[in-house]
Protein backbone atom coordinates (compact mmCIF):
# COMPACT_ATOMS: atom_id res chain seq x y z
CA UNK A 1 0.00 0.00 0.00
CA UNK A 2 2.78 2.41 0.94
CA UNK A 3 4.71 1.57 -2.27
CA UNK A 4 1.57 1.95 -4.35
CA UNK A 5 0.90 5.31 -2.77
CA UNK A 6 4.47 6.50 -3.25
CA UNK A 7 4.50 5.51 -6.92
CA UNK A 8 1.18 7.17 -7.61
CA UNK A 9 2.07 10.28 -5.64
CA UNK A 10 5.31 10.58 -7.54
CA UNK A 11 3.41 10.29 -10.79
CA UNK A 12 0.80 12.85 -9.74
CA UNK A 13 3.23 15.31 -8.19
CA UNK A 14 3.21 18.69 -9.89
CA UNK A 15 -0.05 17.97 -11.69
CA UNK A 16 -3.19 19.87 -10.71
CA UNK A 17 -6.88 19.74 -11.45
CA UNK A 18 -7.82 22.39 -14.03
CA UNK A 19 -9.03 25.83 -13.05
CA UNK A 20 -12.66 26.72 -13.73
CA UNK A 21 -13.19 28.60 -17.02
CA UNK A 22 -12.83 32.37 -16.70
CA UNK A 23 -16.26 33.03 -18.15
CA UNK A 24 -17.82 30.91 -15.41
CA UNK A 25 -17.13 33.42 -12.63
CA UNK A 26 -19.27 36.19 -14.08
CA UNK A 27 -22.13 33.79 -14.84
CA UNK A 28 -22.06 32.17 -11.37
CA UNK A 29 -21.79 35.43 -9.45
CA UNK A 30 -24.52 37.13 -11.46
CA UNK A 31 -26.96 34.30 -10.78
CA UNK A 32 -26.00 34.07 -7.10
CA UNK A 33 -26.31 37.84 -6.56
CA UNK A 34 -29.76 37.85 -8.13
CA UNK A 35 -30.82 34.94 -5.91
CA UNK A 36 -29.41 36.69 -2.84
CA UNK A 37 -31.28 39.91 -3.63
CA UNK A 38 -34.48 37.97 -4.30
CA UNK A 39 -34.10 36.08 -1.04
CA UNK A 40 -33.36 39.24 0.96
CA UNK A 41 -36.53 40.87 -0.39
CA UNK A 42 -38.82 38.20 1.03
CA UNK A 43 -40.30 38.99 4.44
CA UNK A 44 -40.73 36.55 7.31
CA UNK A 45 -44.36 35.67 6.52
CA UNK A 46 -43.59 34.95 2.87
CA UNK A 47 -40.71 32.70 3.87
CA UNK A 48 -42.93 30.89 6.37
CA UNK A 49 -45.71 30.52 3.79
CA UNK A 50 -43.31 29.11 1.21
CA UNK A 51 -41.49 26.86 3.67
CA UNK A 52 -42.31 23.22 3.01
CA UNK A 53 -41.48 21.98 6.59
CA UNK A 54 -43.67 24.65 8.13
CA UNK A 55 -46.56 23.85 5.81
CA UNK A 56 -46.15 20.18 6.66
CA UNK A 57 -46.13 20.97 10.40
CA UNK A 58 -49.28 23.09 9.98
CA UNK A 59 -51.03 20.29 8.09
CA UNK A 60 -50.11 17.71 10.71
CA UNK A 61 -51.31 19.99 13.55
CA UNK A 62 -54.67 20.57 11.87
CA UNK A 63 -55.08 16.85 11.16
CA UNK A 64 -54.32 15.95 14.79
CA UNK A 65 -56.84 18.53 16.05
CA UNK A 66 -59.56 17.24 13.73
CA UNK A 67 -58.91 13.62 14.68
CA UNK A 68 -58.97 14.47 18.40
CA UNK A 69 -62.20 16.45 17.96
CA UNK A 70 -63.85 13.53 16.22
CA UNK A 71 -62.54 11.16 18.87
CA UNK A 72 -63.97 13.24 21.70
CA UNK A 73 -67.35 14.14 20.23
CA UNK A 74 -68.39 11.21 18.05
CA UNK A 75 -66.77 8.18 19.58
CA UNK A 76 -68.29 7.94 23.10
CA UNK A 77 -66.20 6.22 25.72
CA UNK A 78 -67.55 3.04 27.36
CA UNK A 79 -68.63 3.43 31.03
CA UNK A 80 -65.91 2.49 33.41
CA UNK A 81 -66.40 -0.80 35.34
CA UNK A 82 -65.97 0.89 38.71
CA UNK A 83 -68.57 3.58 37.94
CA UNK A 84 -71.05 0.96 36.79
CA UNK A 85 -70.54 -1.08 39.95
CA UNK A 86 -71.17 1.97 42.16
CA UNK A 87 -74.35 2.90 40.30
CA UNK A 88 -75.65 -0.67 40.51
CA UNK A 89 -74.92 -0.83 44.26
CA UNK A 90 -76.75 2.45 44.81
CA UNK A 91 -79.80 1.18 42.92
CA UNK A 92 -79.81 -1.97 45.04
CA UNK A 93 -80.04 0.07 48.26
CA UNK A 94 -76.52 0.23 49.55
CA UNK A 95 -76.76 3.53 51.45
CA UNK A 96 -73.09 4.16 51.85
CA UNK A 97 -72.42 3.78 48.19
CA UNK A 98 -75.47 5.89 47.38
CA UNK A 99 -74.11 8.67 49.56
CA UNK A 100 -70.78 8.51 47.76
CA UNK A 101 -72.50 8.61 44.42
CA UNK A 102 -74.64 11.65 45.32
CA UNK A 103 -72.45 14.66 44.88
CA UNK A 104 -73.59 17.45 47.22
CA UNK A 105 -72.30 20.18 44.95
CA UNK A 106 -74.68 18.97 42.24
CA UNK A 107 -77.61 18.68 44.63
CA UNK A 108 -79.98 21.61 44.31
CA UNK A 109 -80.77 21.51 48.05
CA UNK A 110 -77.22 21.27 49.22
CA UNK A 111 -75.84 24.06 51.38
CA UNK A 112 -72.33 25.38 51.21
CA UNK A 113 -70.13 23.70 53.75
CA UNK A 114 -67.36 26.21 53.79
CA UNK A 115 -67.05 29.64 55.33
CA UNK A 116 -70.01 31.32 57.03
CA UNK A 117 -72.47 28.95 55.43
CA UNK A 118 -70.98 26.07 57.38
CA UNK A 119 -71.43 27.91 60.69
CA UNK A 120 -75.04 28.72 59.88
CA UNK A 121 -75.64 25.09 59.06
CA UNK A 122 -74.22 24.06 62.40
CA UNK A 123 -76.49 26.53 64.27
CA UNK A 124 -79.67 25.24 62.60
CA UNK A 125 -79.68 21.49 63.07
CA UNK A 126 -83.47 21.20 62.77
CA UNK A 127 -83.58 22.56 59.23
CA UNK A 128 -80.92 20.25 58.11
CA UNK A 129 -80.93 20.08 54.32
CA UNK A 130 -79.79 17.19 52.28
CA UNK A 131 -76.28 16.83 53.50
CA UNK A 132 -74.11 13.89 52.74
CA UNK A 133 -73.70 11.56 55.63
CA UNK A 134 -70.49 10.15 54.37
CA UNK A 135 -67.99 11.63 52.09
CA UNK A 136 -69.03 15.18 52.96
CA UNK A 137 -65.65 15.75 54.48
CA UNK A 138 -63.99 14.78 51.26
CA UNK A 139 -66.19 17.06 49.22
CA UNK A 140 -65.77 20.00 51.56
CA UNK A 141 -62.10 19.42 51.65
CA UNK A 142 -62.00 19.57 47.91
CA UNK B 1 -20.10 44.98 5.02
CA UNK B 2 -18.00 44.96 1.87
CA UNK B 3 -15.04 45.96 3.99
CA UNK B 4 -15.48 42.78 6.02
CA UNK B 5 -15.23 40.61 2.93
CA UNK B 6 -12.23 42.58 1.70
CA UNK B 7 -10.52 42.06 5.04
CA UNK B 8 -11.31 38.35 4.93
CA UNK B 9 -9.95 38.12 1.39
CA UNK B 10 -6.79 39.97 2.39
CA UNK B 11 -6.24 37.53 5.24
CA UNK B 12 -6.95 34.68 2.86
CA UNK B 13 -4.31 35.81 0.38
CA UNK B 14 -1.84 36.36 3.22
CA UNK B 15 -2.50 32.85 4.47
CA UNK B 16 -2.04 31.48 0.97
CA UNK B 17 1.30 33.26 0.62
CA UNK B 18 2.39 31.94 3.98
CA UNK B 19 1.32 28.38 3.32
CA UNK B 20 2.52 28.29 -0.26
CA UNK B 21 0.59 27.57 -3.39
CA UNK B 22 0.29 23.86 -2.63
CA UNK B 23 -2.03 24.52 0.26
CA UNK B 24 -3.98 27.17 -1.63
CA UNK B 25 -6.66 27.07 1.04
CA UNK B 26 -7.51 29.78 3.54
CA UNK B 27 -7.53 28.88 7.24
CA UNK B 28 -10.83 27.73 8.84
CA UNK B 29 -11.55 31.14 10.41
CA UNK B 30 -11.59 32.70 6.94
CA UNK B 31 -14.18 30.16 5.80
CA UNK B 32 -16.28 30.83 8.89
CA UNK B 33 -15.94 34.59 8.40
CA UNK B 34 -17.11 34.33 4.80
CA UNK B 35 -20.06 32.17 5.78
CA UNK B 36 -20.98 34.59 8.57
CA UNK B 37 -20.83 37.52 6.15
CA UNK B 38 -22.95 35.63 3.64
CA UNK B 39 -25.44 34.68 6.36
CA UNK B 40 -26.24 38.36 6.90
CA UNK B 41 -26.65 38.91 3.16
CA UNK B 42 -23.32 40.48 2.15
CA UNK B 43 -23.11 40.15 -1.67
CA UNK B 44 -19.36 40.80 -1.60
CA UNK B 45 -18.94 37.61 0.41
CA UNK B 46 -20.15 35.67 -2.63
CA UNK B 47 -17.26 36.96 -4.70
CA UNK B 48 -14.79 36.29 -1.90
CA UNK B 49 -16.14 32.78 -1.47
CA UNK B 50 -15.90 32.16 -5.20
CA UNK B 51 -12.23 33.08 -5.13
CA UNK B 52 -11.40 30.66 -2.34
CA UNK B 53 -13.79 27.79 -3.15
CA UNK B 54 -14.60 27.67 -6.86
CA UNK B 55 -11.41 25.84 -7.81
CA UNK B 56 -12.05 23.03 -5.32
CA UNK B 57 -15.74 22.75 -6.21
CA UNK B 58 -14.98 22.72 -9.94
CA UNK B 59 -12.26 20.09 -9.53
CA UNK B 60 -14.43 17.80 -7.43
CA UNK B 61 -17.35 18.18 -9.83
CA UNK B 62 -15.13 17.50 -12.84
CA UNK B 63 -13.72 14.33 -11.29
CA UNK B 64 -17.23 13.19 -10.41
CA UNK B 65 -19.13 14.07 -13.59
CA UNK B 66 -16.31 13.73 -16.15
CA UNK B 67 -17.50 16.80 -18.02
CA UNK B 68 -16.21 20.38 -17.97
CA UNK B 69 -19.64 21.66 -18.90
CA UNK B 70 -21.35 19.73 -16.09
CA UNK B 71 -18.71 20.82 -13.61
CA UNK B 72 -19.47 24.45 -14.51
CA UNK B 73 -23.16 23.76 -13.95
CA UNK B 74 -22.35 22.24 -10.55
CA UNK B 75 -20.43 25.35 -9.49
CA UNK B 76 -23.32 27.54 -10.58
CA UNK B 77 -25.88 25.40 -8.75
CA UNK B 78 -23.81 25.34 -5.57
CA UNK B 79 -23.54 29.14 -5.46
CA UNK B 80 -27.23 29.48 -6.26
CA UNK B 81 -28.09 27.25 -3.29
CA UNK B 82 -25.69 29.18 -1.08
CA UNK B 83 -27.49 32.41 -1.95
CA UNK B 84 -30.94 30.89 -1.45
CA UNK B 85 -30.11 29.40 1.95
CA UNK B 86 -27.70 32.10 3.10
CA UNK B 87 -29.50 32.69 6.42
CA UNK B 88 -28.59 29.19 7.63
CA UNK B 89 -24.90 29.45 6.79
CA UNK B 90 -23.96 31.05 10.09
CA UNK B 91 -24.73 27.77 11.86
CA UNK B 92 -22.34 25.65 9.75
CA UNK B 93 -19.49 24.38 11.91
CA UNK B 94 -17.05 23.29 9.21
CA UNK B 95 -17.82 25.44 6.15
CA UNK B 96 -15.17 23.92 3.87
CA UNK B 97 -16.34 20.34 4.36
CA UNK B 98 -19.96 21.42 4.22
CA UNK B 99 -19.39 23.20 0.92
CA UNK B 100 -17.53 20.24 -0.58
CA UNK B 101 -20.32 17.97 0.62
CA UNK B 102 -22.90 20.18 -1.08
CA UNK B 103 -20.79 20.20 -4.26
CA UNK B 104 -20.55 16.41 -4.12
CA UNK B 105 -24.32 15.98 -3.77
CA UNK B 106 -25.02 18.40 -6.61
CA UNK B 107 -22.42 16.68 -8.80
CA UNK B 108 -24.01 13.28 -8.13
CA UNK B 109 -27.42 14.72 -9.04
CA UNK B 110 -26.09 16.24 -12.25
CA UNK B 111 -24.30 13.02 -13.19
CA UNK B 112 -27.47 10.99 -12.57
CA UNK B 113 -29.55 13.41 -14.60
CA UNK B 114 -27.34 13.04 -17.63
CA UNK B 115 -27.15 9.32 -18.01
CA UNK B 116 -26.59 9.62 -21.75
CA UNK B 117 -23.13 10.97 -21.13
CA UNK B 118 -22.27 8.13 -18.81
CA UNK B 119 -21.76 5.87 -21.81
CA UNK B 120 -19.37 8.27 -23.47
CA UNK B 121 -15.64 7.65 -22.98
CA UNK B 122 -13.85 9.93 -20.54
CA UNK B 123 -10.43 9.64 -22.20
CA UNK B 124 -10.38 13.25 -23.32
CA UNK B 125 -11.48 14.72 -20.01
CA UNK B 126 -8.68 16.89 -18.56
CA UNK B 127 -8.77 15.61 -14.98
CA UNK B 128 -5.27 16.95 -14.45
CA UNK B 129 -3.17 19.68 -15.97
CA UNK B 130 0.56 20.36 -15.84
CA UNK B 131 1.94 23.80 -15.02
CA UNK B 132 2.01 25.87 -18.21
CA UNK B 133 5.76 26.36 -18.12
CA UNK B 134 6.44 22.62 -17.86
CA UNK B 135 5.85 21.16 -21.31
CA UNK B 136 7.27 17.74 -20.46
CA UNK B 137 4.72 17.22 -17.70
CA UNK B 138 1.88 17.98 -20.08
CA UNK B 139 2.25 14.47 -21.52
CA UNK B 140 2.15 13.03 -18.01
CA UNK B 141 -0.97 15.05 -17.28
CA UNK B 142 -2.70 13.66 -20.35
CA UNK B 143 -1.65 10.14 -19.44
CA UNK B 144 -2.76 10.55 -15.83
CA UNK B 145 -6.11 11.88 -17.01
CA UNK B 146 -6.66 8.88 -19.26
CA UNK B 147 -5.80 6.53 -16.36
CA UNK B 148 -8.10 8.35 -13.96
CA UNK B 149 -10.89 8.02 -16.50
CA UNK B 150 -10.72 4.25 -16.01
CA UNK B 151 -11.49 4.49 -12.28
CA UNK B 152 -15.01 4.37 -10.87
CA UNK B 153 -16.27 7.84 -9.87
CA UNK B 154 -16.37 6.92 -6.17
CA UNK B 155 -12.65 6.03 -6.18
CA UNK B 156 -11.84 9.17 -8.18
CA UNK B 157 -13.71 11.23 -5.56
CA UNK B 158 -11.71 9.68 -2.75
CA UNK B 159 -8.37 10.27 -4.50
CA UNK B 160 -9.28 13.86 -5.35
CA UNK B 161 -10.40 14.70 -1.83
CA UNK B 162 -7.42 13.00 -0.21
CA UNK B 163 -4.68 14.00 -2.61
CA UNK B 164 -5.72 17.45 -3.85
CA UNK B 165 -8.17 18.75 -1.20
CA UNK B 166 -6.08 17.20 1.59
CA UNK B 167 -9.06 15.91 3.55
CA UNK B 168 -8.86 13.23 6.23
CA UNK B 169 -10.75 9.98 5.64
CA UNK B 170 -13.31 11.03 8.26
CA UNK B 171 -13.96 14.26 6.38
CA UNK B 172 -14.08 12.39 3.06
CA UNK B 173 -16.68 10.11 4.64
CA UNK B 174 -18.72 13.13 5.73
CA UNK B 175 -18.49 14.74 2.32
CA UNK B 176 -19.42 11.65 0.34
CA UNK B 177 -21.91 10.31 2.89
CA UNK B 178 -20.15 7.02 3.66
CA UNK B 179 -18.43 5.65 6.78
CA UNK B 180 -14.77 6.53 7.32
CA UNK B 181 -13.75 2.94 6.69
CA UNK B 182 -15.48 2.94 3.29
CA UNK B 183 -13.83 6.22 2.34
CA UNK B 184 -10.40 4.83 3.23
CA UNK B 185 -11.16 1.61 1.37
CA UNK B 186 -12.20 3.49 -1.77
CA UNK B 187 -9.00 5.51 -1.68
CA UNK B 188 -6.84 2.41 -1.20
CA UNK B 189 -8.57 0.53 -4.02
CA UNK B 190 -8.28 3.55 -6.30
CA UNK B 191 -4.56 3.94 -5.62
CA UNK B 192 -3.95 0.21 -6.18
CA UNK B 193 -5.83 0.26 -9.45
CA UNK B 194 -4.02 3.39 -10.60
CA UNK B 195 -0.71 1.76 -9.82
CA UNK B 196 -1.66 -1.35 -11.82
CA UNK B 197 -2.75 0.80 -14.75
CA UNK B 198 0.52 2.70 -14.58
CA UNK B 199 2.51 -0.54 -14.74
CA UNK B 200 0.42 -1.89 -17.62
CA UNK B 201 1.08 1.22 -19.68
CA UNK B 202 4.85 1.01 -19.24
Amino acid sequence: MRDDKDKVEEFLSGLRPPEPPRALEARVLRGAREALAREAGRDLWTRMWESRPLRLAWGISVSVLVICHIGITVVRPAPSPAGGQTARAAREGNGELAAIERLPRLDENAQPLLGMGAYRLAEQPESKPVAPATGAGKESAS
Amino acid sequence: MAAVSEEILRKSSEGRDRLGDRAGEPPPEVWRGLFAALAVGDPEALEALYRVAARRIFGLALWRTGSVEDAGDVVQEVFLRLAQKHRRLGRVRDPRSWLLGLAHHVAVDVARGRTRRAAEPLDDVPFLRAPEEDGARAIDAKRASSLLAKLPPTQRDAIYLRHFAECTFAVIGDITGVPTFTAASRYRLGIERLRRLLEEKR
